[in-house]
């Protein structure tokens, strides 16, 4: 397969654009193949702004010509969405830096090309972070994280992206520039325009610039591990749910990335983390150990070094495909699976058997304060006609309990044939409407989002 | 879309046909039955709707906005009215689409920590009816014992206890709406459902993109304890500098509320006095919740973080019974207004904490240039300031002057780098000041999503937007685009 219109075709207007931006800002490859095992995106033409004005002028020559666009921070999420072919990668890697940083008021702003390890980085400073527990922090951006709405395990009591977000800069595709949201904490001035952006996949706009709310690092740390029979996990789950205990993290991991921690079990885990004060984390650890030994439970660890729980964070973050590191290895399959926080334990026996029928092999990490689960399924390439069934019955269960079913990373030879987004849904026409009120001629992401938006 | 009050005649048939879908009681449209829905809890706009509905499920809502829209009959949904802004006030004879009789509370599911109810649903009912299970719901505005959960819905309401655990958008799970063209729909239901945040969206818009019907909330587990701290001081510099300081230092707690000199003589001439001396400059109540091992550490460094400020007084509460007093003070502060003005007008700016200090000062002297005392008393911890402007409607070119410094004071605000409304809204009164803060093109695409749920602005028109954006936008537009070089 070929690009469809390769850059040899747009040469007058690539001229056009490099007039218009700077030569040194764009540059083409012609004829690239593609290949069914890829992860990765590719496009004819790459442009790198240094500047948001680079942007709006690119919108401008884009929506002239009508050619598409897809922005890319790290790259890290080139494996998620619908199979598309972009005739333009736009590289958010030069729209980077931190703008304005107010530790008093737990508030910064940031380019959205900014990596997320200059970000943290930025904010340890001040004891301070944003506890989103994203991965691969070195290549992933800021702008990438809010646009894929990233959460990781400390979602449990810290909420996702969307609580995070109070502001940004926008570049439409028609080239308007617009800021939504208000640099402060409470805002209902006018719709939340923010909410929209978050999870959008870069359909409706570049974000230029962000406004985030950041935390205080707390003053201590510790996590209970514990190894159960899925009737213990299901009994213990219940007793925390019920408790007043905060844990930061509560999640139901399975599969080979254990060892790391010091579990090697073939059983399911449970981790069970809290964040701050030594006096309630030390009291919490006692709390969560007593509920374990309640249901039964007896192979425990525990651990109150702020270093070794940070250590299992990053390990869990690790889980997550990066889909810039992916090829030249067996196929791996990640999805997002969506459930009441009860369902947890049966999302987890359902793909555990629907695995298993196939012989393949699986990672597990189930959100027991959230009912947000992550599976990676893991085989070998011959077996790739499993791989459809596999994915639609993974989401025909999800359907069966209100829940969904999202591939989050597969390669194109999946996404050819796997509806990624699940089933299409009553919502869809209305989804498309603002896509179409937004973006009326498919510029930016094209086909890559829901119902092929 | 009929932009003016309906003749006779179409009133008559309208009245006809909502009445056979909602029955001859459930619809009030006579002079004498209607002033009472004149306005909301803002009362300097006033205007009579056609008729007020009141549906009991969704299906009426859907048959009443089918014909509505079948109409092109413009229509308001509304609550307990008890809105600050004028969001649900009918300007030209809409049909106020009242929620009221919609009050159950569907389902509680412990288990999923959450709770299904209907839009008319009281807010304080809520986490009265799971208090036993020792669950509440956290987002607790001051009128959370009148306010409905729909209409916080609408206006994304917050209350004293968001500082740490968010406002209403963060605690809905789940909506059923009625759109404006009469269908039903579901948003939410699990977090991070596929496709664009319509939720989020949803939340907080004013009733102008869709009658929300059915609500699913987060519900949370009661904290382990409670602690609250009252501090007083000389000089309300100190106070907000104090505020701004306990966060700055790492605490995030449950509640920081502050009030000022003229709020303190106010809620002292209320129904529940402390007792506050009468020489204060601020007050500060703090309250921190969790585990209770982790609490008195906290409390140690609120205390220590005050005397740092010359606090005069500096005490926890002794018990459950002394913190309730301190917070019915601070919860009935509007109301207890009224005891020391005929009227009053509560503004609802918000801005970076750390420029308290500066902008306090800023709303004092637009006091005195106006000639009107100002109360303050607000959610300090968030920045979220509520100047009550006090003035006497009686006395000629006073409204106007309380709403010209209002309007000063949310300068102020956005000047200061902040927002002109952290948790009442638009509505009407706001409209004009949307430009402190957006430029005709950000107002033009908040307008252009609207049209997608809402294409007439049947739903709730008029509100929100400043009036003329819409033609100078579209012409800017023209002009501008192709006219820029690349
Ligand atoms: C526990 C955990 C949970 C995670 N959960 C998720 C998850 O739920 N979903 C997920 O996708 N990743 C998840 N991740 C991975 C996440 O951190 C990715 O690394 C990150 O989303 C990608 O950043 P990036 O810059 O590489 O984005 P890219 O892969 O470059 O881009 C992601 C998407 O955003 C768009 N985009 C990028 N920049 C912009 C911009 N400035 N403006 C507009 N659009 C833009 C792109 O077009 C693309 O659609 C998770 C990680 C962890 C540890
Ligand atoms: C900025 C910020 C800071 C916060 N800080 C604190 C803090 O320090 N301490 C504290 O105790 N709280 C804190 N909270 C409150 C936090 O605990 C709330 O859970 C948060 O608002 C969650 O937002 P979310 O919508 O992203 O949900 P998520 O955080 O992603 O979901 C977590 C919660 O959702 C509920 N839930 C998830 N899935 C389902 C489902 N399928 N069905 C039913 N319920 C479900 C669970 O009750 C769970 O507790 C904070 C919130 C915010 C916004
Ligand atoms: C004394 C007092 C104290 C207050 N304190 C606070 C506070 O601390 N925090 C705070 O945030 N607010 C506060 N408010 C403002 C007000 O109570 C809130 O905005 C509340 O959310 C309004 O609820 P309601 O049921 O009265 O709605 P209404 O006033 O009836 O309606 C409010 C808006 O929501 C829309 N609406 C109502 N129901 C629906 C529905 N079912 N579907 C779609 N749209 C709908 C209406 O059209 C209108 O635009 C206070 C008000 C008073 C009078």
């Amino acid at each position: 397969m070929q690009y469809i219109r390769g850059a040899l075709d747009l040469e007058a207007e690539l001229m056009e654009l490099r007039q218009a931006i700077g030569a040194e800002k764009v540059s083409t490859i012609d004829q690239r193949p593609w290949r069914e095992d890829s992860y990765t995106l590719h496009a004819p033409i790459r442009v790198t702004p240094t500047h948001e004005d680079d942007i709006v002028r690119l919108m401008l020559w884009a929506s002239k010509h009508r050619l598409t666009i897809t922005p890319q921070g790290g790259g890290t999420k080139d494996a998620m969405g619908e199979p598309h072919t972009p005739d333009v990668l736009l590289s958010m890697q030069h729209i980077s830096g931190i703008v304005d940083y107010s530790p008093r008021d737990l508030t910064i702003t940031v380019k959205a090309g900014t990596s997320i390890e200059q970000l943290q980085a930025c904010l340890a400073e001040h004891g301070q972070y944003i506890p989103l527990d994203m991965p691969h922090a070195a290549s992933s951006t800021i702008g990438g994280v809010f646009s894929a709405n990233i959460s990781g395990p400390r979602r449990a009591m810290y909420g996702s992206a969307r609580d995070y977000l109070m502001a940004a800069r926008v570049i439409y595709p028609d080239g308007r520039l617009l800021r939504v949201g208000a640099k402060v904490v409470k805002n209902v001035a006018g719709y939340d325009m923010n909410k929209l952006f978050i999870g959008a996949m870069g359909t409706l706009g570049v974000l230029t610039e962000l406004t985030i709310r950041t935390r205080p690092i707390s003053i201590s740390s510790g996590m209970v591990l514990a190894t159960a029979s899925i009737d213990q996990l299901k009994q213990l789950q219940k007793l925390l749910i019920d408790s007043q205990l905060e844990p930061s993290i509560c999640e139901w991991l399975y599969g080979s990335f254990e060892q790391p921690i010091g579990i090697t079990s073939q059983q399911p885990t449970v981790a069970i983390g809290f964040d701050d004060v030594s006096s309630a984390v030390q009291y919490q650890l006692e709390e969560a150990q007593r509920l374990c030994r309640a249901c039964g439970i007896a192979e425990q660890r525990t651990s109150s070094d702020k270093t070794q729980v940070q250590t299992l964070y990053t390990v869990l973050g690790q889980l997550l495909p990066n889909a810039q590191q992916l090829e030249g290895r067996s196929l791996i399959v990640e999805m997002k699976l969506l459930s009441s926080i009860m369902d947890v334990s049966k999302v987890f026996e359902a793909v555990q058997s629907l695995a298993a029928a196939r012989e393949i092999a699986l990672q597990f990490a189930g959100g027991l304060y959230t009912g947000v689960s992550r599976v990676i399924f893991e085989a070998s390439w011959e077996q790739q006609t499993e791989w459809i069934e596999l994915i639609s019955d993974v989401q025909r269960y999800m359907d069966s309990i209100q829940g969904y079913g999202i591939v989050e990373c597969a390669p194109l030879s999946i996404r050819q044939k796997a509806a990624v987004w699940g089933q299409s849904g009553q919502n869809d026409e209305l989804m498309k409407d603002i896509k179409r009120t937004i973006d009326p001629h498919h510029l930016l992401n094209a086909g890559r989002f829901i119902g092929g938006m | 879309m009929i932009d003016a009050p309906l003749d006779e005649k179409r009133k008559q048939q309208m009245i006809d046909a909502l009445s056979r879908v909602v029955g001859k009681k459930s619809i009030l449209y006579r002079y004498e039955d209607v002033m009472a829905y004149e306005c909301d809890g803002y009362t300097i706009h006033k205007g009579l709707p056609a008729a007020v509905v009141f549906p009991s499920n969704t299906e009426e809502v859907a048959a009443i906005v089918s014909y509505l829209h079948q109409q092109q009959i413009p229509f308001i949904p509304r609550g307990a009215g008890t809105g600050l802004s004028g969001g649900a006030t009918a300007l030209n004879g809409e049909v106020i689409i009242s929620l009221v009789r919609m009050n159950k509370l569907l389902h509680v599911d412990y288990d999923n920590r959450r709770a299904v109810v209907q839009p008319g649903y009281i807010n304080l009912k809520l986490s009265n009816s799971i208090a036993s299970k020792g669950y509440y719901y956290a987002p607790d505005p001051s009128s959370q014992a009148t306010c409905t959960i729909g209409g916080n819905v609408g206006e994304n309401a917050g209350g004293a206890h968001c500082l740490k655990y968010g406002v209403t958008t963060n605690h809905v799970l789940g909506l059923e709406v009625v759109l404006p063209n009469g269908q039903i729909r579901r948003f939410g239901g699990t977090l991070d459902t596929p496709g664009y945040d319509v939720l989020g969206l949803l939340t907080g818009s004013e009733g102008t993109l869709a009658i929300v019907t059915e609500i699913t909330v987060r519900i949370l587990k009661k904290p382990q304890e409670v602690s609250t701290v009252l501090a007083l001081f000389d000089k309300v510099t100190d106070a907000s500098q104090a505020a701004s300081d306990i966060i700055a230092c790492g605490i995030i707690p449950a509640a920081l509320e502050m009030m000022d000199a003229m709020a303190i003589h106010g809620v002292e001439s209320g129904n529940y006095p402390v007792g506050y001396p009468k020489d204060l400059a601020a007050v500060l109540i703090i309250e921190v919740d969790g585990i209770a091992a982790g609490l008195q550490e906290q409390i140690e460094e609120i205390m220590q973080v005050c005397k740092n400020h010359h606090v005069r007084e500096v005490r926890k509460a002794k018990d459950a019974a002394e913190r309730a007093r301190w917070w019915a003070n601070r919860k009935t502060a509007f109301g207890a207004m009224g005891t020391i003005s005929p009227d009053y007008l509560v503004q609802d700016g918000v801005i970076p904490r750390s420029k308290l200090p500066e902008v306090l000062e800023r709303i004092g002297q637009i006091s005195k240039q106006y000639g009107l005392r100002i109360a303050n008393v607000f959610h300090a911890g968030d920045g979220n300031l509520h100047p009550l402007i006090l003035f006497d409607s009686r006395v000629e070119g006073e409204t106007e002057r309380a709403v010209e410094a209002g309007s000063a004071v949310l300068k102020a605000c956005a000047d200061a780098g902040g927002s002109i409304t952290g948790e009442h809204g638009v509505g009407v009164e706001k409209m004009e000041d949307m430009r402190f803060i957006f430029n005709d093109i950000e107002i033009e695409a908040q307008m252009q999503l609207r049209d997608v749920f809402n294409p007439n602005s049947l739903c709730n028109p008029h509100k929100m937007f400043p009036k003329p954006a819409r033609c100078v936008e579209m012409k800017r537009l023209s002009r501008e685009v192709p006219a820029v070089n690349i």
